[in-house]
């Protein structure tokens, strides 16, 4: 009986413990984020002088237009510059000249899980001059203008 | 251990977004078309020598005696005679346009302004 008994004991400490335990296995979730900058109101906006009266000048001394991009959030853009590298021109025989301010950053929201984050707005404010005393003349009185960001 | 997130730096790859706008103005046509922008003139007594009165709707005052030594021109007689010489606004004589001549009604003058160009209408009579 004694053998027995002794082997029960035995036989059940050599059987293997079955508690649950938890084997992790790594892994890495990786992205390769290429950040930009992107127009929002590309073709929409007007730097309007309103009406020139020759000799005299516009309507509107200092018309200004909002030009806005948005970016990756926390991309800080190299600059801005107009489209053939100076803000002058000439509408209608009648010489203009912009002039570009610093960006006004408004910041996105951080991305949490479920939610997607937005990105960083600059708004630029472009502003027209226009002499007076000017003649004008033929030639087209709207023009095509490019504020260009560089990133 | 749980997973990890790998953050890789961004790529700061050039580029550059253009955002497209227009500049735009309207030049005026200025012509005239209010009545108080001329000048009138009477010579009533006809008399030689007499004062003529020049009514400027624009208060402007407005000089109508010869400067000296104005030779005029070689005296007609009879009749009345429109001359519309075309001058630039630089003040000098336009070469693109004709001087007008016809017969005229009433002993008068204004000046005409226009975007392109200015000219005086003269009516003449003695």
């Amino acid at each position: 009986m004694k053998k027995i008994l002794a082997a029960a004991v035995f036989a059940a400490i050599a059987v293997p413990a079955s508690a649950a335990s938890p084997v992790p296995n790594n892994f890495t979730v990786q992205v390769n984020l290429s950040s930009q900058c992107e127009a929002t109101n590309d073709n929409t906006q007007f730097v309007d002088f309103g009406t020139y009266t020759a000799f005299v000048g516009p309507s509107v001394a200092a018309p200004t237009a909002g030009l806005t991009f948005r970016c990756t959030r926390g991309f800080a853009p190299i600059g801005v510059a107009f489209d053939t590298g100076s803000g002058d021109g000439v509408i209608a025989g009648l010489n203009y000249s912009l002039s570009v301010g610093g960006a006004v950053v408004s910041a996105g929201s951080a991305a949490t899980p479920g939610v997607a984050g937005t990105a960083d707005t600059r708004t630029y404010t472009v502003t027209g001059s226009m002499a007076a005393a000017q003649a004008g003349g033929v030639g087209a009185a709207t023009q095509v203008r490019q504020l260009i960001l560089t990133y | 251990m749980g997973a990890s997130l790998l953050a890789l730096p961004s790529a700061s790859a050039a580029g550059s977004a253009s955002n497209g706008f227009r500049v735009r103005v309207s030049v005026a046509d200025v012509v005239p078309n209010d009545q108080d922008d001329f000048c009138t003139l009477d010579n009533s007594s006809r008399a030689y020598e007499a004062i003529v009165t020049v009514v400027c709707g624009t208060g402007a005052v407005v000089q109508v005696s010869p400067p000296v030594g104005w030779r005029g021109w070689k005296p007609v007689h009879g009749g009345a005679y429109r001359f519309l010489p075309p001058v630039l606004p630089s003040g000098v004589m336009s070469d693109e346009s004709d001087i007008l001549a016809g017969l005229g009604t009433v002993t008068s003058w204004r000046i005409v302004s226009l975007k392109d160009r200015d000219y005086l209408e003269m009516t003449l009579r003695w």
